[in-house]
């Protein structure tokens, strides 16, 4: 009762300030809602074969961490990238920062992908240490968070003609967190309670066996060679 | 503060008559006895700067030692001793000093670039040979033969390690410079071991020279540049006739057997600094500088000019028929340009001497210098090579001969610069040791057509240039000699009228190649000397109201006080020396030359005149993206984004930019890559592009300033799904992942560095600011 009354006071006041006019009285404002203030996140459910976003244990009621980590059937893949597509009015993503609290990249690396070790050979017209080992990249633009991580499979050519190894750093088993990206809830966003859709719009990897190398009468040919898509799936999250 | 040592009684009584003694404005020269007897003295003066130096390391910021490299005494009675930086006995990369010791004997403030709070404990962990194999594997002339390779330690900042290098060539066509570009990755820490590799080549019977300097520990190359700065007996006096300076006295050697070598044992007092080196060329030991032959390369199987009644050349045209046809060389006629060489650098020795104090030609001790003529019927340049302390000058001009006063003037001018300032051999350093050869080149000009080559001073007028050509339209250019039409290689007068130089300074003038970026140099220096008229190629829109110039005298000696004994940092800038002029003039004048220095170098866009307030200026941002790809004036633009352009304007209060794209004229056919629209670059959908166009900010508010970059058009959308994302540096790790194939892995390897960090660059570009 005593909400009811206050409102009328001044809805009185209104009327009696208005009078001599033929408008009607305004309507009181809304109160305005009140900004969600945590996130849920829901892990997705995924088969062993499936690629994921998970939350990980470090995020909290404002910071959503996410891991990405590949399949549990002891497939191994040389790196992993992705599109994550979010609204750009409800959360912002965030970069990781450093000891000193200077912002580093959207992405950190879980270290499971590894740097080539590249030995001088003279041979092959290597140079020493010039090829970059792991490369990894992100960045954000117009509501898309994109992440990169892969070992440089530089010498794939010459491992299809050779069958072997080659120099290159071998694939691995990617079930573990292959790397991290942060969601943030900003309060300048004053973003209100509900879902927030996160789409996978691209997620792509580097499989073990990159390419094959057929031989002809004359020459060698490489028939496969190409990064393949991967299922992504990731979990539902809600403003609180 | 400065500590006076007690004179030596009979030089202060010299000094004393002289009047040097007395307080006056500026530094007089001293006579020749008061010179000598100073220079009697030199080791002892030395030896007394040398106990100064090592009192004041702690105050320079020094925390191991000094090592001694040059010393000499100029013509005001100043000794001075250069040192290099050295840490745990390894010398350091550009930590130079200069000592100084007044005639009087007075310690002088020391001149510095130190590399300070280095902390190296541990020892480089390749050997000599593993490094050797490294430079000789990155070598940009896989071809060639090596044939001469040097090895050195050293402490490395990292802060002068290279990247990824991008030039306008000598055709203006802006692009990656992939000979020396180098691919390591940047490093945390600010020094590290390494080891400094010269490899000398013969490439196709032309010379080749590599600088390399190569991480001690991990082998990754940190720095990599051309080496080539180009453009019993007893003596004798020969008659010379040479094809640019007439019939010409030459000194020459008198054999044995009464035979003469075109050997000047006169000046030097040294061997050839590598004879000792090089003991397959006894032709170049002994002391004497020598001009010679090649019967199969540039370097390699060298004879010394020889000639039996010393009466040398017959003035004509060189005009062998067939390529390094050795008898045509030995003739009268392939005897003309050895003349022109030998006569020129004679001279050009004694007007170092004469005028500027430097006794002791190349490197101040009196070193000999060889130089090869007829180093190539196709080459139509001239070099300096200071990892062989030598001297080519080829063929190929309309004249026949790269000999003429002028452009050996020029080239001995590189290995003086080599043993005063050292300035790097790129960006705007570069620029300035090409000015400084071309500088000197036309005073020497003035001092053989003005003064017969004698005395101390540069006259401002000559009576005895070529053709009658008496005028500065003619005497300050370069190489206007060589061709038959008279068109100089280079007007300092206005350095644009060559097509491609730049007349003054602006943010991206590093980007020319050094032969163009050295025009605001050699303005700068003819304002200084000649001054600046209000209209027509002598004015400047930077210095509309122009200005008196000082005359040749004065302006060389500044500059030449500056570059020997103010700049020791070789990667000094126009501003640094502008700055290192503005000392030079302060100690050798007073303030009407430190006022015309600042107003000539105004007049190039340099700095501004006491009293006026600092013009607009723009500049590029510097590229936060990672010190590596330090290229500020170089935006990779990559396909689908509209790529924002920007630029930093100061001292204006309209801020806004005009932006033009310019496709070059090597790249006309093909036309640009992308478009500008309200202020971001836009690329047309996934074009692979090496080839660049010119970028240009200018400022609304002052049209005369802007920045000039490149803009390199890439498609990154490497797995060829039509979109940029970070899903292509998958396919980039792939190397030749599907449709968008790679970026410049055809010219540099397999997925490169230069790749990635062309990627980074341009992905970061549109998703990261």
């Amino acid at each position: 009762m005593k909400r009811t009354l206050s409102l009328i006071a001044p809805m009185a006041l209104v009327a009696l300030v208005g009078c001599g006019g033929s408008s009607t009285a305004p309507t009181p404002a809304a109160p305005a809602p009140t900004p969600a203030s945590s996130f849920a996140y829901t892990d997705p459910t995924t088969t062993a074969s499936d690629w994921k976003l998970v939350k990980d244990a470090t995020s909290t009621d404002t910071k959503l961490v996410l891991n990405l980590v590949g399949p549990s059937d002891g497939t191994k893949y040389r790196g992993a990238g992705f599109t994550l597509k979010y609204d750009p009015t409800q959360i912002k993503v965030a970069r990781f920062k450093d000891a000193d609290d200077k912002p580093l990249a959207y992405h950190k690396d879980g270290g499971v992908f590894k740097d080539i070790e590249v030995t001088f050979d003279a041979d092959w017209n290597k140079v020493f240490t010039p090829v970059p080992t792991l490369l990894q990249i992100s960045g954000a633009r117009d509501g898309k968070l994109m992440v990169g991580i892969f070992q440089n499979k530089d010498d794939c050519l010459f491992e299809a003609f050779t069958g072997g190894e080659g120099m290159g750093s071998p694939a691995r088993d990617c079930s573990t967190t292959l790397v991290q990206v942060t969601l943030e809830l900003d309060p300048a966003l004053k973003a209100l309670p509900g879902a927030a859709p996160l789409t996978v719009i691209k997620a792509r990897s580097i499989p073990e066996i990159v390419l094959t190398a057929v031989k002809d009468s004359y020459n060698y040919n490489v028939n496969t060679r190409h990064v393949i898509d991967i299922p992504l799936k990731v979990g539902s999250l809600t403003l609180k | 503060m400065v500590r006076r040592a007690r004179p030596h009684l009979t030089l202060l009584a010299l000094l004393t008559a002289s009047g040097l003694l007395c307080a006056g404005e500026g530094l007089k020269p001293l006579s020749m006895a008061q010179l000598s007897a100073i220079r009697g003295q030199e080791s002892l003066r030395a030896r007394q700067i040398n106990t100064s130096m090592e009192a004041s390391k702690p105050s320079l910021g020094l925390l191991d030692g000094l090592k001694a490299t040059h010393q000499f005494t100029d013509a005001y009675g100043r000794t001075h001793v250069r040192y290099t930086q050295t840490h745990r006995g390894v010398e350091v990369w550009n930590g130079n000093l200069i000592g100084h010791l007044d005639a009087m004997g007075a310690v002088l403030p020391a001149s510095a670039t130190v590399q300070s709070g280095i902390h190296l404990q541990t020892v480089p962990l390749l050997d000599e040979a593993r490094v050797k194999a490294i430079a000789l594997e990155n070598l940009p002339h896989k071809e060639g033969t090596v044939f001469h390779t040097t090895f050195k330690p050293i402490v490395f900042p990292t802060a002068d390690q290279d990247g990824l290098k991008v030039r306008r060539d000598k055709n203006g066509k802006p692009g990656i410079d992939v000979d020396y570009s180098v691919a390591a990755t940047p490093k945390s820490e600010p020094y590290v071991w390494a080891y400094h590799v010269s490899v000398a080549q013969d490439v196709n019977k032309q010379l080749a020279s590599t600088e390399f300097v190569v991480d001690g520990v991990t082998g990754e190359i940190l720095k990599k540049w051309n080496g080539l700065q180009y453009d019993g007996p007893a003596p004798a006096v020969g008659t010379g006739n040479s094809y640019y300076n007439g019939v010409v006295n030459i000194n020459t050697l008198q054999n044995a057997d009464h035979t003469y070598s075109l050997v000047d044992a006169f000046r030097p007092t040294k061997p050839w600094p590598f004879a000792a080196a090089h003991p397959e060329i006894p032709q170049l030991a002994g002391i004497g500088s020598k001009v010679c032959y090649s019967a199969s390369s540039i370097i390699q199987n060298f004879f010394v000019y020889g000639d039996a009644d010393n009466t040398w050349g017959d003035g004509l045209i060189f005009s062998a028929p067939n390529y390094w046809e050795t008898p045509a060389m030995e003739t009268e006629n392939g005897q003309t340009t050895a003349v022109d060489a030998a006569h020129a650098l004679q001279v050009t020795w004694d007007y170092y001497k004469n005028v500027l104090g430097r006794d002791g030609g190349i490197d101040g001790q009196g070193s000999s210098m060889v130089s090869v003529v007829h180093a190539d019927f196709a080459r139509f340049n001239a070099f300096w090579s200071g990892a062989f302390f030598l001297m080519a000058f080829g063929d190929g001009f309309q004249n026949g001969s790269s000999a003429a006063l002028d452009v050996a003037a020029h080239e001995m001018s590189h290995g003086v610069m080599q043993y005063t300032a050292g300035l790097a051999y790129r960006g705007e350093s570069g620029g300035l040791n090409e000015a400084n050869s071309d500088i000197h080149a036309i005073m020497m000009k003035y001092y053989m057509w003005g003064a017969d080559g004698v005395g101390a001073t540069i006259p401002d007028t000559t009576t005895q240039a070529p053709g009658g050509q008496n005028t500065a339209d003619y005497l300050w250019t370069v190489g206007a000699q060589l061709a038959t039409d008279g068109t100089p290689l280079r007007w300092c007068t206005k350095p644009s009228k060559d097509g491609f130089s730049a007349d003054a300074w602006f943010d991206g003038v590093d980007t020319f190649d050094v032969h163009y970026s050295s025009g605001p140099g050699n303005r700068a220096f003819y304002f200084l000397s000649q001054g600046v008229t209000t209209t027509g190629d002598t004015s400047s829109p930077y210095l509309p109201g122009g200005m008196t110039g000082i005359g040749n005298d004065k302006a060389i000696k500044i500059w030449f006080n500056a570059m020997a004994t103010k700049v020791t940092d070789i990667n000094t800038d126009y501003h640094a020396v502008r700055d290192a002029m503005v000392a030079s003039a302060t100690e050798l004048y007073g303030a009407t030359e430190v006022a015309a220095v600042k107003t000539a170098f105004a007049a190039i866009n340099v700095g501004v005149p006491d009293g006026v307030a600092e013009p607009v200026q723009v500049a590029f941002y510097h590229n936060p993206i990672g010190r590596w790809f330090n290229i500020d004036k170089f935006i990779v633009a990559p396909s689908f984004y509209p790529v924002p352009l920007t630029a930093n304007v100061t001292n204006a209060t309209d801020k806004s930019l005009v932006w033009k794209l310019e496709v070059p004229v090597s790249h006309s056919t093909t036309g640009a890559k992308g478009k500008i629209l309200d202020g971001n670059f836009y690329l047309a959908p996934n074009l692979l592009g090496l080839d660049s166009s010119y970028i240009t900010a200018t400022s609304k508010q002052d049209p005369n300033q802007f920045a000039s970059g490149f803009v390199l058009p890439v498609g990154l959308d490497v797995d060829g799904d039509m979109d940029l994302d970070a899903c292509d540096m998958g396919a980039l790790a792939l190397n030749f992942g599907g449709t968008g194939a790679y970026i410049f892995a055809s010219i540099v390897g397999p997925t490169s560095i230069i790749d990635v960090e062309i990627f980074k660059q341009g992905f970061n570009t549109v998703f990261n600011r």
